[in-house]
Parts: structure tokens; C-alpha cells; sequence
């Protein structure tokens, strides 16, 4: 009988060990404000590199200047970032405040993930007026604001200026002299083709995973195309301008002026082996560490009719917490618009501050390249706000790199594409 | 069960020995399977609350061509991969145990990758395959090759390269397992092979091969459910394309909960692959010890 008692009563410790685990986290959790007064906040962003070194330095600035608030940082894997996000919101751990993509916030908000912040960011005084109205625009839901632009991060194009000088292509003040329209940058790249090295990427992208789509968006947004119609239920881009910029991209990597199936762009344009290399902001703060890299950062060239291009924003914004105090939440709102407000340093990273005065500032225009293209904000072309857009976005992606592995034609394409999305927005 | 009862002292010290691992066992392996039962026959989205919907999940699922797909692909690798990561397996350990000059390097040569975590492997991996740039493709423009090969963006090219990688990270591991089978054959075998005057061919088929008989159902087995969890290779190298051509049904699993918020569907699917190896498994071993009678 001694070992059944030994037996239950290992098992009851045990069980209450687990039990003490689960009890002891919604405690920690649940608490207010320190005891000293000061309020302290948990703060997640999916930064990495040059990104997060300078938000940590942005974070402690803040600190040093603000007493009574003390945010706390954590960096989550990019990978993993949305998925944590989710988990951590369900099981009551969720951060104070945290970063997310505008893209993401219909999302969030659908599945009930983050809080309208409209409150909190009156009490806090945000004056929207002096965030730019476009950026602040894609952080919006039915007139009721989810988050606070901190930047935009938007497709732009790098250009090699010892590649272009030597095709002939950079006028007088050294910037690439590119023709009107979509046939203009066709011939610019020819040239760059025909008057350099075999060797020479005219066009250097990525050609899978999500670059062929920010692409592709950016074409079709110059011509003033819809991804989805009014009501968010149906995809929109099965018509002329969809196909025109998909045969434009595929006209490119005929002629070899975008070659095929490049892994990773930013390598070839770094190696100095490409003319022209289209990617995101975030580029400038990586190329130009290359002392070696005589290059421009420029809006990427108007083909169509309209000015647009790929953009997304991090927002800081308020995950869904049941016992948060409105103390809480103010003090994470008045955070996310002194970060925004002294965003000059986030500049570094490539992104352009959401802010006009901090994109005017002297800090901002000192710094080199960024000031070429921040222009961008007024124009940026956001995906949609609707709460499907991850897994539409993705299925979209998937079929442009099946199309510029060059498995499928413009048509079947752009008939996959729709299908797919249609099939995402009726389930 | 009557010895359970007549010995009730020892089989209590027993599991009082066993409990803490039950209890983990319950709560992380058992609690989690019929968890997810429950989840694939809701609907679930991370945040909500989860709605019971029956056999929805699963009509969708059935539905869903790209799942068909998914499966399709996880399965063509089975078929690829088990067969050559066996034979090889076998061949490169009678290598090493050949006692010839060297083989202890060649051992730990053949092991060493398999210590690589997945996304080492698989960047050393994009490193040779990738076009361009690629050192497999440099090679080959050294060599006169005026083509540009694209092994990671051409179905067909792309499965070889999974295959190629795979085979080179998880090798080792088959082999240390024959080895160590081949090791336990007694050598009186082989003297007794050899007054009878059989040779090498004939001692491999008569006395290597039977002998290994249960290390090979062990690796069978084992070999075909770590290729039914195929997901880091084609998502590190190929991010399952072009397009979708490379995509297993575990990266279609992990899209689906993880990236489309779609818990309900992905738990169903995770029980169709689930499903799907237990009985592949059963067979195995039904298969192999049949014919032992």
C-alpha cells in the first residue's frame, strides 16, 4: 500500500506544478503599471539587422527622455512573427504594443487580434494631420484608425552608375536617363544590354517568392488597376492591364534584359554585376555598406499613365488584451507617435518616416539616397485592405513564379491567378 | 492482466517509475492528437472561437486540388527517396566495412552532414543549384557549358535536386544502422560461405542480405515516414515551386493553418498524412514478416 501512496501523491505534486504554471502566467501577465510609477511596456517587432539595431536605439532615446514610461523590446522572427502574434493574443501573453504590416491589419482586426486604437490616440493627443494622409490612409478600417504609421517601405529601382556609364545611359548630373513610358525603359535597358559585358544583368529582381508580385502590382497600379472590386469579394485584375503588365514582365525575360529564374537579385545588383536592380527600400541600408557600389536609389520609372508602386507600412498597433488598463494603452499610443515623430534614425534603415516634417527635417535630408525617392509616400499603391489578403497575396505569388519559371503563358496565368483568388474570397 | 493483479507490488514500482514520462507523454503526444480530432472538425481561426462543423473540414479538403497535388508530390517523393536512400545506405556501409585503407575517414565523411541542422544543408545546397551564380552552373560554364541549367526552377530538375540534397544529409544516418547490422553478422558465417566456395556475389545475396533482414524493416519503415514528413528541403530550396510543383503536403499543411489561418482544414489534412503512414507502416511490416514463415 506504502507505493500507492507514493504513487498519488506524485502524481497530485505533479499535476500541481502544471496547474501552478498556467496559474502563474495569467498573473504576470495581467499586472498594471510597476510600483514605482512608472509604466512599463512590452513592445514585439519582427525587425532584424540594421532594422532592429535601430529601432533599439530609437527605444532608448525614448526611454532616456520619457520617465514615467519604459518600453521594453522584443525582436520575433520574421518567419514567425504573425503566427506568435496570434498565439500570444489567444493564450493572454500579447505584448503592450506591437509592430504590424498595414497589409496585415484587416486581418488582425477580422479575427479580432487588435483593438481600434481611436481612444487611446485622443487621450494621447496624435495629431493624423501630421502623418502623411496616404500612409495613414492603409492603416484605416471603416473610418476608424488601427494603428500608427511609423514608415513606408515601397519598391523602388537601384541603378549601378559605373554599369550605366559605361551602356551610355547617365546624363549630366549622373542619374539614369530613362525613355517616356514602359517602351522607354524597355530601350534604356537594351541599351545597357547591347553596350556592356555578356556577363551584365540589365535587369536584376528576384524572380520568386514575393518580388515578381510587388512587380507586377506596381505595373498594374500605374495603369490605375484594381486588385479586387468594391465590395472585396472578387478579383478585379483579369482584364487588360493586368495582362499588359504581365506581358510587359514576360517581354522583359524574353529578351533576357530580366533574366530567368534569379534566386536573389540584391546578390547580383551587390557583386556590381547588374544596371538596373529592383527591390524594396530596405535595400539602401544593406547596399550601401558596399564601398564599392557606385550606385542611385530612385522611384521606380512611371511606364503607364499613373505614379505608383509597391508599398507596404509598420504600424505600431494595440493587440487585443482583455484586463489592459487605458493607462496602458495610452502610454503605448503616445510611444508609437514619439517614435514616429523621431523617426529620422529609422530612416537609416532605407524606409521613409510616415511623417512630412520628419521626411523634411535636416537629419532626414542629410542622410544619402533617401531623400532621391522619398517622394514615394504620396503615391505608395497599398494591397487592399481586406482580411484574406495574406492568403491572397501568397496565391497570387505562386502563380507569377510558376509564370516567370516560365511554365505557363500571360493568359493562363492571369486566369489561375483570378480563379485562385476568387476561390480564397468565397470560402 | 491475472499478473498485473497477483504481483500488484512490483507493476505499482513500475509505474510510479513510469509516471513523469506519462504524464509528458499525455500531455504533449496524447492530449495534442485528440486535440487535433477536435480542431479538424471545426472551423478555427486563431483568435476566434472555434465553431463545430462535422465533416466539413474534410469534404474541402477532398474538394481542394491543390491538396490532391500536395499529396501527389509528398508521395512521388516516397517513391524517389526511400528506394535510393536504402540501397545506398546499404552500399556505402559495406564500403566502410570493408576494412579497407581509409574507411574510417570515409564513415565520418558520410555521417558528417547529417549532424547539419536543415537550413544549413539546405543553403550549402541553393549555394551549388542556384543559376547564375550557382557553383555547380559555374562549373559547368568552365567546362564549355554555354546553357544556363535552372535545377531549382524546372519541375523535374527541382525533385532532383531535393532528392540530391536529401540524400546527402540523411544518408549517414541508414548507413550507421546497416553498419551496425553488417557488424553483428558472425564471421563462422562467412568461413563456412567460403569452404563452400561461394563468392563474393553469392555470400552478399546468401548470408549479407538475409542476415540483415530485420535492420532492413527498421530502415524500411523508418526511411518511408521520415519521406512522408518531407517540408524544410523544397521550402528552404524551392519554396515548393515553381509555382506549387515542389510543394509537399506538410508545407501545404503548415500554409494552410499557419499562413491562411485555416486551422480546421490543416488539422484534417495533418490526419489524412497521418493516416496515410500508419498503414503504409502496417503494411511494411506485414510485408516483411509474412515471408519470414
Amino acid at each position: 500500500m506504502k507505493s500507492v501512496t507514493v504513487f498519488t501523491l506524485i502524481l497530485v505534486s505533479t499535476l500541481l506544478i502544471v496547474s501552478g504554471c498556467s496559474n502563474g502566467n495569467e498573473d504576470s501577465s495581467g499586472g498594471g503599471s510597476g510600483e514605482s510609477g512608472v509604466t512599463e511596456l512590452s513592445f514585439w517587432a519582427p525587425f532584424s539587422g540594421g532594422d532592429a539595431d535601430f529601432m533599439k536605439s530609437m527605444i532608448s532615446d525614448f526611454n532616456e527622455e520619457n520617465d514615467d514610461v519604459e518600453v521594453d523590446y522584443l525582436t520575433v522572427t520574421d518567419d514567425e512573427y504573425y503566427t506568435k502574434f496570434r498565439t500570444s493574443v489567444t493564450s493572454n501573453q500579447a505584448p503592450d504594443v506591437a509592430i504590424a504590416h498595414a497589409s496585415r491589419i484587416a486581418e488582425l482586426q477580422s479575427a479580432n487580434l487588435i483593438e481600434s486604437i481611436d481612444g487611446p490616440a485622443e487621450e494621447a493627443g496624435v495629431d493624423w494631420d501630421t502623418y502623411n494622409e496616404n500612409i495613414v490612409n492603409s492603416t484605416m478600417i471603416d473610418g476608424a484608425h488601427y494603428g500608427v504609421p511609423l514608415d513606408t517601405h515601397a519598391l523602388i529601382m537601384f541603378a549601378n552608375k559605373t554599369i550605366l556609364d559605361e551602356a551610355g545611359v547617365l546624363n549630366e548630373e549622373g542619374m539614369p536617363e530613362v525613355g517616356e513610358g514602359a517602351e522607354g525603359f524597355k530601350d534604356f535597358l537594351t541599351q545597357i544590354q547591347e553596350n556592356t559585358g555578356e556577363d551584365v544583368f540589365p535587369l536584376s529582381a528576384t524572380s520568386s517568392g514575393y518580388s515578381p508580385l510587388r512587380i507586377w502590382w506596381t505595373l498594374y497600379s500605374q495603369m490605375g488597376g484594381e486588385l479586387l472590386n468594391e465590395e472585396g469579394t472578387k478579383a478585379a485584375f483579369n482584364n487588360e492591364k493586368g495582362l499588359e503588365a504581365l506581358s510587359y514582365m514576360g517581354d522583359l525575360m524574353d529578351e533576357e534584359l530580366w533574366p530567368k529564374n534569379i534566386q536573389d537579385g540584391g546578390e547580383i545588383f551587390q557583386a556590381g554585376n547588374a544596371g538596373i536592380h529592383i527591390n524594396g527600400v530596405w535595400m539602401t541600408g544593406v547596399l550601401e555598406q558596399n564601398d564599392d557600389l557606385d550606385f542611385v536609389a530612385l522611384p521606380i520609372p512611371n511606364m503607364y499613365e499613373e505614379k505608383a508602386t509597391w508599398g507596404d507600412s509598420h504600424s505600431f498597433v494595440l493587440p487585443t488584451k482583455q484586463d489592459q488598463s487605458d493607462e496602458k494603452r495610452e502610454a503605448a499610443i503616445m510611444f508609437s507617435d514619439w517614435i514616429a515623430e523621431n523617426a529620422a534614425t529609422w530612416g537609416k534603415a532605407g524606409h521613409v518616416p510616415s511623417k512630412p516634417s520628419v521626411v523634411e527635417s535636416e537629419e532626414f535630408q542629410e542622410l544619402e539616397y533617401r531623400k532621391d525617392y522619398a517622394e514615394l509616400t504620396d503615391y505608395v499603391s497599398f494591397t487592399p485592405s481586406n482580411e484574406n489578403i495574406t492568403a491572397i497575396n501568397d496565391a497570387i505569388a505562386d502563380q507569377l513564379s510558376t509564370f516567370t519559371s516560365g511554365q505557363t503563358n500571360e493568359e493562363e496565368t492571369l486566369e489561375m491567378m483570378e480563379q485562385e483568388v476568387n476561390n480564397i474570397l468565397s470560402e | 492482466m491475472k499478473d498485473l493483479f497477483s504481483k500488484k507490488g512490483d507493476h505499482l514500482a513500475a509505474y510510479l517509475f513510469l509516471a513523469p514520462f506519462l504524464i509528458i507523454y499525455g500531455m504533449f503526444m496524447v492530449y495534442p492528437i485528440i486535440k487535433g480530432m477536435k480542431i479538424s472538425l471545426s472551423e478555427w481561426k486563431f483568435g476566434l472561437d472555434p465553431e463545430f462543423v462535422g465533416l466539413k473540414n474534410y469534404k474541402t479538403m477532398l474538394s481542394d486540388g491543390y491538396f490532391w497535388e500536395a499529396l501527389g508530390n509528398t508521395l512521388y517523393f516516397v517513391l524517389i527517396s526511400t528506394p535510393v536512400l536504402i540501397i545506398l545506405g546499404l552500399i556505402v556501409a559495406l564500403i566502410v566495412n570493408s576494412g579497407l585503407k581509409g574507411t574510417v575517414f570515409l564513415r565520418a565523411g558520410f555521417f558528417l552532414p547529417f549532424i547539419l541542422s536543415i537550413s544549413v544543408m539546405a543553403s550549402i545546397w541553393v549555394f551549388i543549384f542556384q543559376p547564375y551564380t550557382g557553383l555547380l552552373n559555374s562549373i559547368l560554364h568552365n567546362l564549355g557549358v554555354e546553357q544556363e541549367i535552372f535545377w531549382l526552377n524546372e519541375p523535374n530538375l527541382a525533385w532532383m535536386s531535393i532528392l540530391i540534397a536529401t540524400v546527402w544529409w540523411t544518408l549517414g544516418f541508414n548507413m550507421v544502422l546497416f553498419l551496425a547490422g553488417l557488424q553483428e553478422i558472425p564471421k563462422e558465417h562467412y568461413e563456412a560461405a567460403k569452404i563452400d566456395g561461394a563468392g563474393p556475389v553469392r555470400t552478399f545475396f546468401s548470408i549479407t542480405l538475409p542476415s540483415l533482414k530485420n535492420v532492413i524493416v527498421l530502415i524500411v519503415v523508418l526511411q518511408t515516414i521520415n519521406s512522408f514528413k518531407l517540408f524544410g528541403q523544397p521550402y528552404l530550396m524551392t519554396e515548393g515551386g515553381p509555382g506549387t510543383s515542389t510543394r509537399p503536403l506538410v508545407q501545404y499543411i503548415y500554409e494552410k493553418g499557419f499562413v491562411e489561418q485555416d486551422m480546421g482544414v490543416a488539422s484534417a489534412m495533418s490526419y489524412v498524412l497521418f493516416a496515410i503512414t500508419i498503414i503504409v507502416a502496417i503494411i511494411q511490416f506485414k510485408f516483411f514478416t509474412g515471408k519470414q514463415d
